[in-house]
């Protein structure tokens, strides 16, 4: 509960919606990881600048912890309330302020959704290139916050590498501009560190984010492989020929059926492993392109080949991929996605870990994977309302992201820590480096308001925790088998 | 060879007797930091070698002292290439050197600048302890970005032992075209072209607009066509001229960073960036509109350093609190002031 004193505090705001009913209030209790959920004792919904700093001062001066939050679609509870903290929706922050055709840029408030970006810009030839697969309904401020991925960043990058500027708010509502007006700013780059922090740092008010043209001719490579250690090799070989796919995508076995039932994409039901190879840029390069691409996959053992040019077959071959989640979710009452990313060349070892974990566990995993950047997503197949299989279910996500760790990989490649993996950072990263995360969220936010308990484990919840220390590769006793 | 113990011993040395430590390679950007006097430069130069090479992940692993033209080389015998370009003020200069100057060269606004290229790191911290954050792969957002926060950070936060770097396949065509004009002229063009499909570098240089075509050789003769009259293919000679900055000039450079259509300053010497990055030289800190961009000091001329001094807004006040919180002795030297003293 928040006192009576901050509730009338607050209640003095000008453009400030309190959100005290508990069936309203219940919509915000959680994120898109739905395992973890906190009814927030207050909802704020600003609907000014000016109101959301008079928030921020009124928590800051009575020491009320804050955790913003976009659409609540992000998957590792970085948007989870808090027990005695206020959830500031920033959902009413949807305008498009500037879109500049000639510098190529869009000035957007955070809660702008990502696709709405690319929506408003594509009449003037324009486009956002990163996109979530939530993107219909992730904001961009959300976005800057995970440093949030997609299909597309193998050629155009994360979030990071998209952003020009951002304006963002300190827990005690001082406002600063990040970035400044060219491409580069004197004094320690803040505009990188506020990508992926996870709402500890600042609250984004406002970002600029770089556009790109819309490429002039679009292709989908679709390839089916008999075993998926050779639709791996066929990603290493595409790159090898130097191709840079604007996307490239696989999903084993189990993934391809799930998604086959529920779209009817036309992906072929005999094969191990699916390969989808997206291929942009003018339209005389695009028709080499394809070329060498076919060649290096058929080359690789490709059983079955098909391209789809025009957009509508592109379009059902992506819908499958796009909507592997939900339709592994029709096979399973419930799942739990998972996000490690590992060095390629260890792809089936890491398969191989991970089907082992599965039978130990016995528990179905279905594998969706950005190939080209080795972002790995296991969908473990569980029903939560039998509480023997949600522990096996959390156990199993565990070790796998034990087993990314011992192939010099990361516990998380797109979609943050958050509440979720907090634990696991006790494995990746040596208390000194935890204390240098410390150390800068000091810096930034001396009292710890901003999202407190996420993202960032103290050195007593690692000790609690016990976790051996793994990094990059080297464990101390790395003969013993660690399943 | 691996000199991560001696470096480190070299730095706790130079704490346990209050020396400030200066991060450094073979020196060949000494000059970025205008007035680093009173510290012990503690040199990577020897720490190079290459540590892992997986082209098809598009992930090269190196010590920092390892030269920028053996990862070129490395590079492109793979037939790839570090997209950001940073400038080469000698042949010397290291790995290293590049991330912790930050500087990238004229293909910046179209691939992006080196620390969009570093994927991870490991360091000697202030403390003298040394850590890794980032790691050797593409997509990574375990734990705050240290690894980003140190490129251009002029080795303030720590010393740089090993980069592990994002690569790309080399482009098929590389092609050079030149259009002698005005300035102003120039900066039209720019902003027309700014579109244009495999446009990777667009500056202005002794009277000449240079922009560089990067793609198939397939999709040049739309690029060609695209073109405003009176562009004719040169060599790549000018455009490294700017990336190096050889730049003759007279009183001090200064970098003007703003927006592509801002009006053009008398003390040009050259526009790289597609007119985002300006040249200017000037003994005394060229004024420009309010809002337009922002000044910083890059490197003397013959005549007195100029006054300079810390950025004192409150973005500079929080980079302050983060190397304050980072290095609380003060340990290794601090971020140079590069603003015009007021």
């Amino acid at each position: 509960m928040l006192s009576a004193s901050i509730t009338s505090s607050l209640r003095q705001i000008d453009d400030l919606e309190l959100i005290e009913d508990p069936s309203r209030r219940k919509v915000y209790e959680s994120d898109g990881l739905t395992a973890i959920a906190q009814m927030p004792p207050l909802v704020v919904l600003p609907n000014s600048l000016q109101a959301l700093q008079e928030t921020l001062r009124v928590c800051h001066d009575h020491g009320v912890p804050m955790v913003a939050r976009g659409a609540g679609t992000g998957l590792s509870g970085g948007a989870t309330p808090l027990a005695e903290g206020l959830l500031i929706g920033l959902a009413k922050f949807n305008r498009i302020l500037e879109i500049d055709p000639i510098k190529m840029t869009a000035r957007v408030e955070p809660g702008v959704t990502n696709l709405a970006i690319s929506k408003a810009v594509v009449s003037a030839g324009l486009f956002y290139a990163p996109d979530p697969s939530s993107q219909i309904a992730c904001t961009i401020g959300g976005n800057v916050a995970e440093n949030s991925g997609g299909v597309h960043c193998l050629k155009y990058g994360l979030t990071l590498h998209n952003v020009c500027a951002l304006k963002i708010m300190l827990a005690d509502g001082e406002v600063l501009s990040l970035g400044g007006t060219g491409l580069w700013d004197d004094g320690l780059d803040l505009l990188a560190l506020l990508h992926g922090s996870e709402g500890l740092l600042g609250v984004v008010i406002e970002v600029t984010v770089a556009l790109r043209p819309v490429p002039e001719a679009v292709t989908v490579l679709m390839a089916g492989f008999s075993d998926t250690a050779a639709a791996a090799n066929a990603v290493s070989a595409v790159i090898q020929a130097g191709v840079l796919p604007a996307g490239l995508e696989m999903m084993d076995r189990l993934a391809i059926q799930a998604a086959e039932d529920f779209v009817h994409a036309g992906y072929p039901l005999d094969a191990e492993a699916l390969l989808l190879c997206e291929l942009d840029g003018s339209g005389a390069e695009i028709r080499a392109l394809t070329q060498t691409v076919q060649t290096v996959l058929q080359a690789a053992g490709a059983q079955s080949l098909v391209e789809a040019s025009d957009a509508a077959a592109r379009a059902r071959l992506w819908l499958g991929r796009k909507a592997a989640f939900p339709a592994v979710g029709r096979i399973a009452p419930d799942y739990y996605c998972m996000d490690g990313t590992i060095p390629r060349r260890h792809l089936a070892e890491v398969l191989a870990a991970i089907a082992e974990r599965s039978a130990h566990y016995g528990l179905p995993v279905a594998n969706v994977f950005h190939a080209g950047d080795g972002n790995l997503h296991p969908l473990i197949l569980y029903d939560a309302n039998d509480s023997d299989q949600f522990q096996r279910a959390e156990a199993f996500g565990a070790d796998v992201l034990a087993v990314c760790l011992r192939f010099g990989g990361t516990i998380t490649g797109e979609h943050g820590v958050g509440l979720e993996k907090i634990d696991q950072m006790c494995a990746q990263f040596t208390a000194l480096e935890l204390a240098v995360f410390q150390a800068v969220k000091a810096a930034f936010d001396p009292s710890g308001l901003l999202n407190p308990g996420k993202a960032i484990p103290t050195l007593n919840r690692c000790a609690e925790f016990g976790a051996m220390h793994v990094h990059q590769g080297a464990e101390s006793h790395p003969t013993l088998p660690r399943f | 060879m691996d000199q991560s113990d001696a470096l480190q011993r070299v730095v706790r040395a130079a704490l346990s007797q209050n020396q400030v430590v200066q991060p450094g390679g073979v020196g060949t950007k000494g000059f970025l930091h205008p007035a680093a006097a009173d510290t012990v430069l503690v040199s990577t130069a020897d720490h190079e070698g290459i540590l892992h090479y997986h082209p098809d992940e598009l992930v090269i692993r190196v010590r920092s002292g390892t030269r920028l033209i053996d990862l070129h080389k490395t590079l492109r015998e793979a037939g790839q290439y570090l997209p950001c370009e940073p400038p080469r003020f000698g042949s010397g200069g290291t790995v290293g050197g590049m991330v912790a100057a930050g500087l990238a060269g004229p293909s910046r606004p179209y691939v992006g600048g080196v620390r969009d290229y570093v994927l991870g790191m490991r360091l000697i911290l202030p403390s003298g302890e040394i850590a890794a954050f980032g790691g050797d792969v593409l997509k990574n957002v375990a734990g705050y970005d240290i690894t980003r926060l140190n490129v251009g950070a002029r080795g303030s936060l720590g010393l740089i032992l090993e980069v592990a770097l994002k690569v790309l396949p080399l482009p098929e065509v590389e092609q050079v075209y030149g259009l002698a004009c005005d300035a102003r002229l120039a900066q039209q063009h720019m902003l027309q072209q700014r579109r244009l499909a495999g446009l990777s570098a667009s500056a202005y240089f002794e009277d000449e607009l240079l922009v560089r075509y990067h793609g198939s050789a397939q999709a040049k003769p739309a690029f060609e066509q695209a073109l405003a009259p009176g562009f004719a293919p040169v060599s790549n000679a000018s455009l490294v001229m700017v990336r190096d900055l050889s730049f003759a000039h007279v009183g001090n450079l200064w970098r003007w960073d703003g927006a592509v259509d801002a009006p053009i300053s008398e003390q040009l010497v050259a526009m790289d960036w597609g007119g985002a990055l300006r040249w200017l030289a000037a003994e005394q800190a060229p004024v420009i509109a309010a809002d337009s961009g922002v000044i910083t000091w890059f490197k003397s001329g013959k005549g007195p350093l100029p006054a300079l001094s810390q950025r004192a807004d409150g973005v500079g006040r929080l980079q302050q609190r983060v190397k304050a919180a980072l290095d609380p002795n003060g340990a290794f030297i601090g971020y140079p002031g590069l603003r015009p003293a007021l």
